[in-house]
């Protein structure tokens, strides 16, 4: 007996510096958002959706991104592909005192509409991403707990747990718990799980093809594939051009720019 | 030497190849045209000089086996655009597209429809030789349009469905001292009368748009021409009183309109008005057939209901249309007057989204000017990538002297399937 409480003594010495040496899930959230925060964006992504009961579509978009010194988020997505949406654009002015400005330009139409703000919930553009999971994470609106550590494709990682706290962000999500996997090394999310408000498991994500963006410190995982693990659909998102902070031109998050698909 | 093959690897050609088959479901006349068997086929061509310059055009080749008629290659569009600086320039045959609201638009004058399916004008707006040039500042521009010649709207030919049903026999005056107490009557379209091509008659419109704290807001004026002709009818008796031809005169009216529009959000609710003042060409009343001075304005909202139906969204638009005279001179107008068609009117639309490919929709029209109405239930289904089926059944209706009712033989089912590429 007094052996046992020998050893179980002697990894308390050798546990405990190792414990408390580990961050917290909010630290290494805060982290992840610092080393993902960006400027401005440029990228054209390839998209490929599988739907359960076999069957492909593609979609090749543009997008463009920029963030305002008030945090509020400019946004200009257009659709190049396939021919029969291509020159669809979607503009959308985040803003802190009243509801964001939306836009959508429907080339067959000649016109620009303003629509009403999209529910985080919905799919984007039919994918298996949901609007919340294109946006940016508010830390505020969350708690995070470190669940432990990991290995994805043999790269160190942490497993958060997210459980949203606010009661307008409970609403408006569409998920009441997510795990998420973000590497030791570089702060980029490789995996995800995401649950319903009941603990239904939703959704899995896998990022992979991690590099290093050119001309910056930032490193990015260029393909990432949602599931949904109900239906059993699965997106696949491939940046096939990546730019951050090269700066793009501010009258880029305009009606005239969203019109220009045509 | 080398721009050439330079310029021609840069150029995108796209399009689309499109069958559209219609069949109606009753056929009381077999002298007009009863169904529709079209291809058409659309190459277009988009060349982009950098961030300075495009060029973009448009030729339609269209076949209809059950009407010859409409056979046709037709250049859709051809322009330039210029981006100089703050201002864009777009030089060509154009398609010009005002206004917020979703069924009619008042502040939309400029570019004509083509009318000879009354119930068939989705893309069948006409381009119109125009220089366009817009001027951007800030969240706000001013665009200028001058056409330097007149488009007209088409209308139904007499073969067609949509020609409007006329008395084929009228009263004789002259019974029962001269002839038979009943003459039958045809009818003879005169060629219509287009404003000569001179400086004087060319057409421009102005307007300013922009938005301000969540509004979208214009203000337009637009001096041009009536794209619909006014039409008059002169009776032509034969010397013996058996037959009477009534011939029938086209002839275009100018027209300004000063007109606004204004969109914003309150919450998952759009909301949007477009209105216009008509100052037309008999601005005394002194001709019945040529319009006096109107009003007409559009309101309406929009609204997507989420998860209705088990996992389906809905989006819902509806719009209230109305006219008003002013001065108000109590005018009546012809129930197949399409300048009118909407004096008083409820458009609705909703939209079912089955799942990402399918879409259910609704969409109705019902005139309260003369108890009329219009329904179409319909499907959309991308099938796959650029392809995409639209099945819809038209269902025009109401009393036989009203714009739809007049119609109401005509159900028709129709089936398009469009190809983009």
């Amino acid at each position: 007996m007094k052996y046992i409480y020998s050893i179980l003594s002697l990894l308390c010495i050798l546990v405990a510096p190792a414990l408390a040496q580990q961050p917290t899930g909010q630290a290494i959230m805060e982290n992840y958002e610092a080393q993902n925060r960006t400027q401005d964006t440029f990228a054209e992504v390839h998209l490929t959706l599988r739907a359960a009961r076999g069957g492909t579509r593609e979609r090749d978009l543009t997008m463009w991104t920029r963030t305002l010194a008030d945090d509020t988020r400019q946004q200009l997505i257009r659709f190049d592909a396939p021919a029969d949406v291509r020159g669809t654009g979607f503009l959308s002015l985040e803003n802190t005192d009243r509801e964001d400005d939306n836009w959508l330009y429907l080339p067959a139409l000649r016109k620009t509409r303003r629509i009403a703000g999209t529910d985080k919930r919905d799919r984007f553009a039919g994918t298996d991403f949901f609007y919340e999971d294109l946006t940016p994470e508010k830390l505020e609106d969350f708690t995070y707990a470190l669940q432990g550590e990991d290995t994805v494709e043999g790269t160190a990682v942490w497993v958060v747990e997210a459980v949203p706290v606010l009661a307008d962000r409970i609403a408006e999500t569409a998920y009441g718990k997510r795990e998420l996997w973000i590497s030791k090394d570089h702060a980029v999310l490789l995996q995800a799980k995401f649950y319903d408000h009941g603990g239904g498991y939703m959704k899995r994500l896998e990022a992979r093809d991690v590099r290093q963006v050119p001309g910056t410190a930032m490193w990015w995982a260029y393909t990432v594939t949602m599931e949904d693990m109900q239906e059993g659909s699965q997106t696949e998102l491939v940046f096939n051009t990546l730019e951050i902070d090269q700066g793009v031109p501010e009258d880029v998050f305009s009606q005239r720019y969203l019109k220009r698909g045509q | 030497m080398l721009f050439p093959l330079v310029a021609l690897a840069q150029v995108h050609l796209g399009g689309f190849v499109e069958g559209d088959v219609i069949t109606y479901f009753e056929n009381p006349n077999p002298e007009v045209v009863n169904g529709r068997n079209q291809v058409i086929l659309q190459t277009e061509l988009r060349h982009e000089q950098g961030q300075r310059a495009a060029i973009f055009g448009a030729i339609e080749f269209r076949y209809d086996q059950a009407d010859l008629t409409r056979n046709r290659v037709y250049l859709d569009e051809a322009y330039i655009n210029l981006y100089l600086g703050a201002l864009d320039l777009r030089v060509g045959k154009q398609r010009i597209a005002w206004g917020r609201a979703d069924g009619f638009n008042p502040t939309d004058n400029l570019s004509a429809w083509d009318f000879s399916d009354l119930l068939d004008t989705e893309d069948e707006k006409l381009g119109l030789v125009a220089v366009s040039a817009t001027y951007y500042v800030g969240d706000w521009s001013l665009a200028a349009v001058l056409a330097p010649s007149f488009v007209p709207s088409v209308l139904p030919g007499q073969r067609s469905r949509w020609w409007p049903t006329l008395p084929m026999q009228i009263d004789n005056p002259a019974y029962p001292s001269s002839g038979p107490p009943l003459i039958p009557v045809t009818y003879t379209l005169s060629p219509p009368q287009l404003p000569d091509a001179r400086p004087q008659n060319a057409q421009y419109g102005i307007r300013l748009d922009g938005f301000v704290r969540g509004w979208d807001v214009s203000v337009s004026w637009f001096d041009g021409f009536d794209d619909l002709p006014t039409l008059r009818e002169f009776v032509v008796p034969d010397p013996s009183l058996t037959t009477v031809d009534i011939q029938i005169e086209q002839t275009y009216h100018r027209r300004r309109a000063v007109g606004m529009d204004a969109a914003t959000t309150v919450g998952a609710l759009g909301i949007h008005a477009e209105t216009a003042y008509f100052l037309t060409e008999d601005w005394e009343g002194t001709d019945p057939a040529v319009d006096d001075p109107y009003i007409h304005f559009v309101a309406g909202l929009d609204y997507t209901l989420n998860d209705l139906l088990a996992d389906h969204d809905v989006f819902l638009v509806l719009e209230w249309s109305q006219e008003v005279q002013i001065p108000d001179r109590q005018m009546s107008y012809r129930a197949t007057d399409l300048n009118h068609v909407f004096r008083k009117a409820l458009f609705g639309k909703a939209d079912l989204k089955w799942d990402t490919y399918k879409t259910l929709t609704l969409e109705g029209v019902y005139a309260h000017s003369d108890r009329s109405f219009y329904l179409q239930p319909g499907l959309d289904w991308s099938i796959a990538d650029g392809i995409v089926l639209r099945v819809g059944v038209d269902l025009p209706g109401g009393p036989a002297s009203s714009f739809f009712g007049g119609y109401k033989t005509n159900k028709r089912v129709q089936a398009r399937l469009k190809y983009s590429f």
